[in-house]
């Protein structure tokens, strides 16, 4: 069988498809399918079965010849590109910031949290391996070799792990984090703005840095330390340890801070809190209340006003203002731990309470000299619980001593003023109030002295009687101190 | 150590257990009747049976003569009321350990707990 060099196959540049043409007037009895086949396969194109239905209809159509005839006979299969490998995040824990919860979906928008919190363990999402995709033909039958999926995109760190099932597993708590295409589980939270309501509220178990502020209304709570760039207003701050803040706090009356350890800041006004720490303050504390459970230094700056409890040592620049302002501090007290030594004490006491009254149940049920089975299982119960009772105290009575000691070591009464304490100054010291009526100029150190006399040292003179500066009354009994407890409970009553 | 605690009364066995809890008792098994212990006690297979006597459907020592006739070893203690040498000598008769009347201290079970185990220990290795 020889070609007709009347008929062609054209074959595109691509090998995607091959096309039969025919001119018209050519013997209709030499265009079998055979013989258009062979033309066919001779151009290179790969027989196949559909390639044989196309030829077959071709040469029906030709007919007579009448006219020209031209019909694509074989297509090619296209490859199939595989699937890139991606990452199905599970509900909740998408880190990618615009699929935080919108705005509008919130009902609170102060609670809305733009971070996601994890804990050891989670399975924050599957990791999707791309596929190698299906190879294609073209129609002389060469393999055109499909494009696979590209890997995974993202990059997990240390803290996260990915098993054979692909399941993304954090292996520390704190926030997940999508940086660029590096997933990490960070125990720092950095938030780059202000705390506002593109953050919501932060709650977070680790470290907080604020590059800004914290806007009014807003709550910020850290089991470690938090760092603010910014301008503190009328929020809330709790802090498992220190606060550091490189600008203010102004409290306008209802901000609050209580931090575990210290406080760095450069002002606080009309601010409420407790820290257990220093406070260490660069300008002015302003109407603030506060309890400070060390150390007060303002050194450069001034207590104007409000009502401050210092158990440390006190040192500042200037107390109240020429106008008179009233400045209460009360200083040697240890309010927080005072409060901690009251629930502790009523515990022992409760405790005891108890014990008496399984006692006195077990004194009932002896006085009969033959007591019944379920009397005797009574005493079992009271010898039972009474034991765990007397765990339970010899618990409190060993914190009760550490809370003693601790109260011992924190209190004094050390006050440095480099400059002035204005009239209108009260200083709460013990069971006396010690009132300014003119202004201390300084200088001036305030102490007891070895009689329990409260003195007054200006630079490098002798230490002379306060009462010489200041009105000193005595305005209540002074709080006892506290009365020892024996370690255990040896000193306690215990149910027989 | 695992235990198998046997009482009628929840609050009784509720205290055991506080008192197992100080001695390091690694698992414990509770039952409310002989007859529900015995159902159990095999699948469990404690190293230790601390046993009521006076109990419904099936009494304490009626368990004893029960588990003892097929030839189990675990120690038992008799953790009862029962306070009559009669009824002790009968319940060593049967087959107890130890014996514990109520009312009972927590050191006190504790001490006859830990001087029953140390008994069988000994008994195991001779």
């Amino acid at each position: 069988m020889t070609a007709n060099p009347e008929i062609s196959v054209k074959i595109a540049a691509d090998g995607s498809q091959a096309t039969l043409v025919a001119p018209p007037g050519l013997d209709a009895s030499l265009l079998t399918q055979e013989t258009l086949l062979f033309q066919v396969k001779a151009a290179g194109v790969l027989i196949v079965q559909e390639v044989e239905r196309s030829v077959s209809a071709f040469a029906a159509a030709y007919g007579s010849g009448a006219a020209a005839r031209s019909d694509i006979v074989a297509r090619w299969d296209p490859p199939v590109a595989g699937e890139d490998g991606r990452v199905e995040w599970h509900k909740g824990f998408d880190p990618r910031p615009e699929h935080a919860t919108p705005s509008e979906v919130r009902t609170d928008h102060y609670q809305g949290q733009h971070y996601v919190r994890v804990k050891t363990g989670d399975v924050v999402g599957i990791a999707h391996r791309p596929t190698g995709g299906t190879d294609g033909r073209d129609v002389r039958g060469g393999v055109i070799t499909a494009r696979a999926g590209k890997p995974v995109a993202i990059k997990c760190r240390p803290m996260l792990t990915i098993d054979s099932g692909g399941r993304i597993i954090t292996q520390a708590d704190g926030v997940l984090v999508l940086s660029g295409n590096e997933l990490s589980v960070t125990q720092s939270l950095d938030v780059p703005g202000h705390v506002d309501f593109s953050t919501g509220n932060i709650d977070f178990p680790g470290s907080v840095a604020i590059a800004g502020g914290v806007g009014s209304g807003f709550k910020v709570t850290a089991g470690g330390d938090i760092h603010v760039g910014g301008l503190i207003e009328v929020a809330e701050i709790r802090c498992g340890g220190d606060l550091i803040a490189r600008g203010g706090m102004a409290g306008n009356g209802r901000g609050t801070i209580n931090v575990v350890r210290n406080v760095q800041i450069v002002y606080l006004e009309k601010v409420a809190g407790a820290l257990s720490g220093d406070l260490i303050v660069e300008r002015e504390i302003a109407d603030c209340k506060l309890i400070v459970g060390r150390d007060l230094k303002c050194p450069n700056g001034t207590i104007l006003g409000g009502e401050i409890t210092v158990t440390g040592s006190l040192v500042v620049k200037a107390i109240g203002s020429e106008s008179y302002t009233p400045t209460a501090i009360t200083l040697g007290d240890v309010p927080l731990l005072q409060s901690a030594r009251g629930k502790v004490a009523k515990m022992v006491e409760q405790i005891n309470a108890t014990l008496v009254q399984f006692a006195e149940q077990a004194r009932l049920i002896k006085l009969n000299p033959r007591p019944s089975a379920p009397d005797k299982e009574k005493l079992t119960e009271i010898s039972f619980e009474a034991s765990q009772q007397n765990q339970e105290l010899a618990k409190w009575a060993a914190k009760l001593s550490e809370i003693e000691t601790a109260v011992t070591i924190q209190r004094k009464l050390d006050v440095h003023v480099s400059k002035t304490i204005h009239p209108g100054v009260t200083f709460h010291i013990g069971a006396f109030a010690v009132e300014f009526k003119d202004a201390a100029k300084g200088p001036i150190w305030i102490c007891w002295d070895e009689q329990k006399q409260l003195m007054y040292r200006t630079g490098s003179d002798a230490a002379r009687p306060l009462a010489d500066i200041a009105k000193i009354k005595r305005v209540a009994q002074a709080a006892p101190a506290p009365a020892r407890l024996s370690h255990g409970h040896g000193g306690l009553r215990k149910a027989s | 150590m695992r235990v198998f605690v046997v009482d009628d009364s929840k609050t009784m066995r509720n205290i055991v257990k506080g008192v197992l809890g100080t001695i390091g008792a690694t698992a414990i098994e509770e039952a409310g009747d002989g007859q529900d212990a015995l159902s159990r006690v095999d699948a469990f297979n404690p190293d230790l049976i601390l046993m009521d006597w006076n109990m419904p459907v099936m009494d304490g020592i009626t368990f004893v003569k029960s588990y003892r006739g097929a030839k189990k070893t675990t120690p038992i203690i008799m953790v009862t009321t029962e306070a009559e040498k009669s009824r002790v000598i009968e319940a060593i008769q049967a087959g107890v350990n130890n014996y514990a009347v109520k009312p009972f201290t927590p050191e006190g079970l504790s001490k006859i707990i830990e001087t029953t185990m140390a008994k069988a220990a000994a008994k195991k290795a001779a």
